[in-house]
């Protein structure tokens, strides 16, 4: 016998003929493997999806009510009322997303979005009485892209983090 | 010192005048910060006002009337409310962003 089928015998066991299902298993173990990896990586992708969706849909909420309140005058004879919806939903956006940013997917300047976007919807409100057209426009203008920004920033963010391969 | 705003001002803190309705930012401006802020500055002290009991939030309309305005009113300059006598304590970093950022803008 050769030095080099000598190597496949352990403890006077010929491990030759066991050679085929030895590296079966081991291929299975390593695709499971591969699997497992890809599957847990579309998990995770599809959550940061779905919690973008989440955030987008907040959003949509945010802008609906600015559009009624700075175009067709809604809630405009209470401003504060329009002021304690949008900072509300302002809120849980910041809460959403600062948990979403420490844990998951870090999203740059996220204080600085969340003030703007605030600034934006709230910070002329209570003096929309005296303000002219061009004016309402002009916030209007403001918060459709402070809104922009920051969900381009969600979205940049989690593509990175998760990109489509 | 410290100001617990919800607690010892008011959880509902909204608009930016007396006219847009109770609590707003020129009634805390006149009626609080600004005689507690002159104290502070008496006694070389710093007020530091804690934001987070607010259950909902704050306006930027408030925000904006009451730190901003301490600065245009000439009540105080932004440097000695930033480097000294003021802080605003917060989880939120959005809102210390915010309200020194009206300090700053008022002085320009």
């Amino acid at each position: 016998m050769g030095t080099e089928d000598q190597l496949f015998i352990v403890m006077g066991v010929d491990l030759i003929p066991f050679l085929p299902s030895m590296f079966s298993i081991l291929f299975i173990i390593i695709g499971w493997g591969v699997i497992y990896h890809n599957a847990k990586k579309l998990s995770s992708r599809t959550e940061a999806h779905a919690f973008a969706n989440n955030i987008v849909a907040i959003l949509k909420d945010i802008e609906i009510l600015s559009e009624e309140f700075w175009f067709k005058s809604v809630y405009n004879s209470s401003p504060v009322s329009y002021e304690m919806l949008v900072i509300s939903k302002i809120k849980i956006i910041r809460k959403k997303l600062n948990d979403f940013s420490d844990k998951r997917v870090k999203i740059n300047n996220l204080d600085d979005l969340i003030f703007k976007l605030r600034k934006a919807c709230t910070s002329q409100s209570s003096t929309i009485s005296t303000l002219t057209q061009a004016e309402k426009r002009s916030n209007m203008n403001q918060i459709i892209n402070s809104i922009s920004v920051l969900e381009l920033s969600v979205s940049d963010a989690i593509s990175k983090k998760y990109p489509h391969t | 010192m410290n100001f617990n705003l919800a607690k010892e001002f008011s959880e509902n803190p909204f608009g930016r005048y007396r006219s847009d309705g109770p609590n707003s930012g020129e009634q805390f401006r006149e009626d609080f910060l600004k005689n507690l802020l002159e104290k502070c500055k008496k006694n070389n002290d710093t007020l530091h006002i804690y934001i987070d009991d607010v259950p909902i939030g704050i306006s930027s309309s408030f925000l904006s009337e009451s730190f901003g305005g301490l600065v245009t009113k000439n009540y105080f300059s932004a440097d000695e409310l930033l480097n000294s006598l003021l802080t605003i304590e917060s989880e939120d970093k959005s809102y210390i962003t915010e309200i020194y950022s009206y300090i700053r803008e008022a002085s320009v």
